[in-house]
């Protein structure tokens, strides 16, 4: 029986052999855990941040201008509507610390920060009186509405933006106008009038878009 | 002591015997169940990016602002999953994969602008494939289309 003692030997073998293919796919397991993704997540991020600063967006004015109201008013089912993408995914969208919407608690989310202004709107009416005819708007605008209503009197002949007729009508202006501005320029706008123009007899109205940097930050769950 | 030469015979013919029987169920295991399940894996990770990848394309091929425009843009697609061919479709504002092997598939929701009217068209992974996007009077239309 002596050469039946090579059969142990045979059997260490093997077992190292065994131990050694354990021991390779256990590696393979951990190479394949290092390298999982989630893309088709990261792409609902990113893909979820780019409709929201995109200029023909439910939220925004420009390209990466938010509407502050709009943002306001944004909730979780609003969020689901507005943008197909979100799915059943958990999604939360803050602004710098201030969470806007949540459709749920996440707790491992993909998070997609973008940098972004968030303009909100006021309106400002001017209505002093008007000794030289002469009127400069104080901030820069789009849009401006004038209301004339002369003292009995007087009658304003033409409306005169940066020295470019607007308005003009002999026989007298009377009610409210729109007049379109530049963006890009200060705005003066200049009234022909044959008589005084006291306070409340001009009114401008004008609105004015004052803009502040966030951080808006994605975080999109499983 | 007329079978002492028959001991070593016994001895081989068992060794090798254990052998081969060691191999085959090492084999077995491995090509049975541990590949397949890894190559099942690795399928359903590259299905996951390719859809990823195809899914940015095309919504980075939707034109700006809002006049009549046709723009085309390649995509690319691996040509092969897991070793064999299979297809991407549009349904409904999303792409699905559609494999012939059951442990690979995949979908992803497109995120596209309010403009885009419909989603159309099928790629095959051994064509080339383009996404197409016709803006004309105000209806957009996406089409995956195969070309060459």
């Amino acid at each position: 029986m002596r050469a039946q003692l090579n059969l142990p030997s045979l059997g260490v073998a093997l077992l190292l052999v065994t131990a050694a293919v354990g021991l390779s796919l256990t590696v393979a397991q951990g190479a394949f855990a290092g390298a999982e993704r989630e893309p088709v997540r990261s792409h609902a991020a990113n893909a979820l941040a780019d409709r929201l600063v995109a200029a023909d967006g439910p939220l925004a004015k420009r390209e990466n201008v938010l509407d502050g109201d709009e943002l306001d008013a944004l909730n979780a089912s609003q969020l689901r509507a507005a943008f197909p993408v979100v799915g059943n995914r958990t999604v939360a969208v803050r602004l710098d610390d201030r969470t806007l919407a949540r459709t749920g608690a996440v707790s491992n989310p993909t998070t997609v920060r973008r940098v972004v202004l968030v303009a909100n709107t006021t309106t400002r009416t001017l209505a002093p009186a008007l000794s030289t005819g002469e009127l400069t708007i104080p901030r820069r605008t789009g849009r401006v509405t004038v209301r004339i209503d002369p003292p009995t009197g007087t009658t304003v002949r033409a409306v005169r933006v940066n020295d470019r007729t607007v308005l003009l009508n002999d026989s007298g202006l009377r009610g409210t106008f729109s007049i379109r501005a530049s963006r890009w320029a200060t705005t003066t706008l200049r009234f022909d009038a044959d008589g005084p123009l006291p306070a409340g007899s001009v009114r401008v109205t004008y609105r004015v878009e004052r803009t502040t940097k966030g951080v808006l930050v994605v975080a999109v769950d499983a | 002591m007329d079978d002492r030469a028959v001991a070593p015979v016994v001895g081989k013919a068992l060794e090798s015997g254990l052998v081969l029987l060691y191999v085959a169920l090492v084999t077995t295991a491995l090509f049975g169940s541990v590949v397949p399940h890894y190559r099942s894996a690795a399928g359903a990770a590259v299905a996951d990016r390719a859809l990823a990848d195809a899914a940015s394309d095309v919504e980075h091929a939707i034109p700006a602002g809002h006049g009549n425009a046709t723009v085309s843009r390649s995509v690319s697609l691996p040509t092969t999953i897991r070793g064999e061919t299979y297809t991407v479709r549009a349904d409904n504002r999303t792409l699905v994969l559609v494999h012939p092997n059951p442990g690979v598939s995949g979908r992803i929701r497109l995120a596209l602008p309010g403009s885009v009217t419909r989603v159309t068209g099928a790629w095959h992974s051994s064509e080339r494939a383009t996404v197409t996007v016709r803006r004309e009077n105000g209806t957009t239309v996406v089409t995956l289309e195969a070309d060459g």
